[in-house]
């Protein structure tokens, strides 16, 4: 998977917005990338820039700094027209599937938007894709004359995948895909989301603050806190050993039904706001092992080992111990 | 862990709070009223924290209403009995109910910013709860709320009196209601999704915090999250379609669960340990209410279904302190057999 160029990367992509109270670094220098058919986990807390990130990557925001390139080419400032090509090989999963559908658009209209938007063929041609697409997902065939009302949240969420793999894109983004729907819910669609991949090749960049349920589906895991990449590697090793003291602490605050009452790294103090970001390294106020070195010199992502397939920004990775290894 | 929490004469108390027979329905103009919660017990005892576990329509929050008398109209009380500290309260008056809301009963809500009136400040909030309450003049009230605030890990919590709700962190908003709902010692405390809109690294601090705090009294703690409720409740109540489905201890409930619908969740969740595996859904959704149960509500989704499930079971002790309503429950054997 190392060997192949990315299919999307960041580089050193930045994001600032100017508010009355002053410059929000809503992402500042992240270097992020999806391979063909991987599955990377996003996680993050409120203000990590998380979803800030992915309406960059899917050019509804526009960088401020750095460079987005998609299958090679760079589209962070492309325009409209020249985007649409890659629109269609990237589409996107929002969280609320009660918001995300046009509630006075049929299902089959709905389905069928990108279809008739890239020209995709004849009326008839549409609507037998429409049912293929319905099937796949599981909803049944007559669904395409109803209204998303007549639909529960796990089958909304059917109707709003089978519109974003209409193309058969190269990659989904997929912002809190489950975290409206309940539990039992839930593993229905992770379950389709899995399904879908193998049968079509499918990258994912999957966003969520469920830690378990990233840790179960995607191969590479990325933690952003304060609009930087503060850990990143493949999901076992970062849930086994997290090098991040932030990590650790994320999944030590994680609640499950396997790790209840156990000894807990306590993160101290709410994440800050990116508009006062701290100096140093921006984790360094609620980090347990914080020293005079983190408050002043600003760690770089690197390789904690050369030849590492991991990276973390911390000057003293792995110190803290992982809260998941006794007990779990 | 969770056994140093439970008093040692715990068994023995009368319920702070009992729930008995509880039906709660909605009236329709073309028919009997849909009931949303269909015969629930359950109780509380000093020094307990019940957790209360559902999906979303299956009740949870609907009981936790009632049982603060908040019902909203045109829902009512159908049957059943409410008592706390021995007292009913189901026939209270609305009058009578503001003097045991935020007295003898606390309450914890999801969302913080529209618990607090965002035009009082903290001090006044705390300081009107208290002298609605109890006969202090203002300057104990004062004080009084600023030992609430600093009960709940408020740090600077006398400047922290002047600050309005929106000028709090929503771990801290969530910090002021807890003070709150503790201000004036209550017998209970209700927390309906208390971290629920919380990040996690916050949400691992307010439920330590609820631990601690709930443990004084006793507390109902409901929640759609097993892995929350495993982290502060002693003992679970899960709720499906109006019903408890199965009740016990909470780690001989999650470690061995016994009605379909319980093990189904569990199968359901995604676990640390279970990568590489496929995640096992229960399959079809919840119903909608009904008026009338004739099967059990579970049958429709459940893999054990069988002719005899066509009559709604009742809820049955099947070991001390462990119900389930289920004709055909589950092996008691562990439902993992990865779990180390």
């Amino acid at each position: 998977m190392t060997g192949a160029a990315p299919l999307l990367e960041a580089r050193d992509l930045s994001v600032t917005f100017a508010t009355p109270r002053g410059q929000v670094h809503a992402l500042d220098g992240v270097e992020l990338s999806v391979h063909r058919g991987e599955t990377v986990g996003l996680v993050g807390e409120s203000g990590s820039g998380k979803s800030t990130l992915a309406l960059t990557l899917l050019r509804a925001i526009e960088p401020t700094g750095g460079e987005i390139l998609f299958d090679g080419q760079a589209i962070g400032h492309l325009g409209s027209r020249a985007l649409k090509p890659v629109r269609r090989r990237l589409q996107m999963v929002f969280q609320d599937p009660y918001a995300s559908l046009d509630p006075r658009m049929k299902v089959g209209r709905i389905v069928a938007e990108p279809l008739r938007a890239h020209a995709y063929g004849d009326r008839a041609r549409i609507a037998a894709r429409v049912a293929e697409l319905l099937e796949q997902v599981g909803l049944p065939a007559d669904a395409a004359g109803r209204y998303p009302a007549q639909f529960s949240g796990g089958q909304r969420q059917r109707i709003a995948i089978a519109r974003a793999i209409a193309l058969e894109p190269d990659m989904v983004v997929a912002d809190e895909p489950v975290s409206a729907l309940d539990v039992s819910i839930q593993a229905q669609i992770v379950n389709l989301l899995q399904d879908i991949q193998d049968r079509l090749g499918i990258a994912y960049l999957v966003i969520a603050h469920d830690l378990p349920l990233v840790h179960q589906i995607a191969d590479r895991i990325v933690v952003l806190y304060l609009g930087r990449v503060v850990e990143e590697g493949p999901a076992e090793q970062v849930v086994a050993r997290p090098l991040h003291p932030y990590t650790a602490g994320l999944l030590a605050a994680t609640p499950t039904v396997d790790t209840a009452g156990r000894p807990r790294l306590m993160l101290k103090g709410d994440p800050p706001s990116p508009i006062n970001r701290p100096d140093g390294c921006p984790f360094h106020p609620r980090c347990p092992i914080a020293r005079d070195r983190c408050r002043s010199e600003r760690p770089a992502l690197v390789a904690p080992d050369a030849g590492a397939a991991r990276r973390v920004a911390c000057h003293f990775p792995g110190e803290v111990p992982p809260p998941l290894a006794a007990g779990a | 862990m969770a056994d140093t929490n439970t008093p040692p004469d715990a068994r023995t108390e009368a319920p702070l709070l009992e729930i008995r027979g509880l039906r709660i329905g909605f009236p329709r103009p073309d028919g009997p009223p849909l009931v949303v919660v269909d015969g629930v017990d359950l109780s509380i005892r000093q020094g307990e924290i019940l957790g209360l576990v559902g999906e979303s329509g299956s009740g949870k929050s609907m009981l936790a209403l009632a049982a603060m008398g908040l019902v909203p109209a045109p829902g009512y009380v159908m049957a059943g009995d409410i008592r706390l500290d021995g007292r009913d309260l189901v026939t209270l008056s609305e009058r009578e109910w503001q003097k045991v809301r935020g007295r003898t009963l606390g309450m914890v809500f999801q969302d913080p910013m529209t618990g607090l009136n965002p035009v009082r400040s903290v001090g006044a909030l705390l300081g009107e709860s208290v002298r609605r309450h109890q006969k202090v003049g203002p300057e104990e009230a004062a004080a009084i709320s600023e030992a609430a605030l600093k009960a709940v890990g408020i740090p600077a919590a006398r400047e922290r009196l002047a600050a309005f709700p929106h000028q709090l962190s929503g771990g801290l908003r969530q910090r002021v209601m807890i003070a709150l709902a503790l201000v004036n010692r209550p017998r209970v405390i209700i927390a309906d999704e208390p971290t629920t809109a919380l990040d996690a690294t916050i949400q691992a601090q307010i439920l330590d915090l609820l631990r601690d705090r709930l443990h004084e009294a006793g507390g109902l703690m409901i929640t759609h999250d097993l892995g929350v409720a495993a982290e502060i409740c002693d003992r679970i109540a899960v709720i499906y379609h109006g019903r408890i489905v199965e009740t016990g201890r909470t780690r001989d409930v999650l470690a061995a669960p016994r009605h379909p619908y319980t093990a189904g969740l569990l199968a359901a969740v995604p676990r640390f340990h279970g990568r590489g595996t496929r995640l096992i859904p229960i399959r079809g959704a919840p119903p909608g209410p009904v008026s009338e149960r004739v099967e059990c509500s579970f049958r429709p989704r459940c893999a054990k279904a069988a002719p005899e499930c066509a009559a709604a079971p009742a809820l049955e002790a099947i070991a001390p302190g462990r119900s389930v309503a289920c004709h055909h429950p589950v092996a008691a054997a562990p439902a993992r057999e990865d779990a180390q």
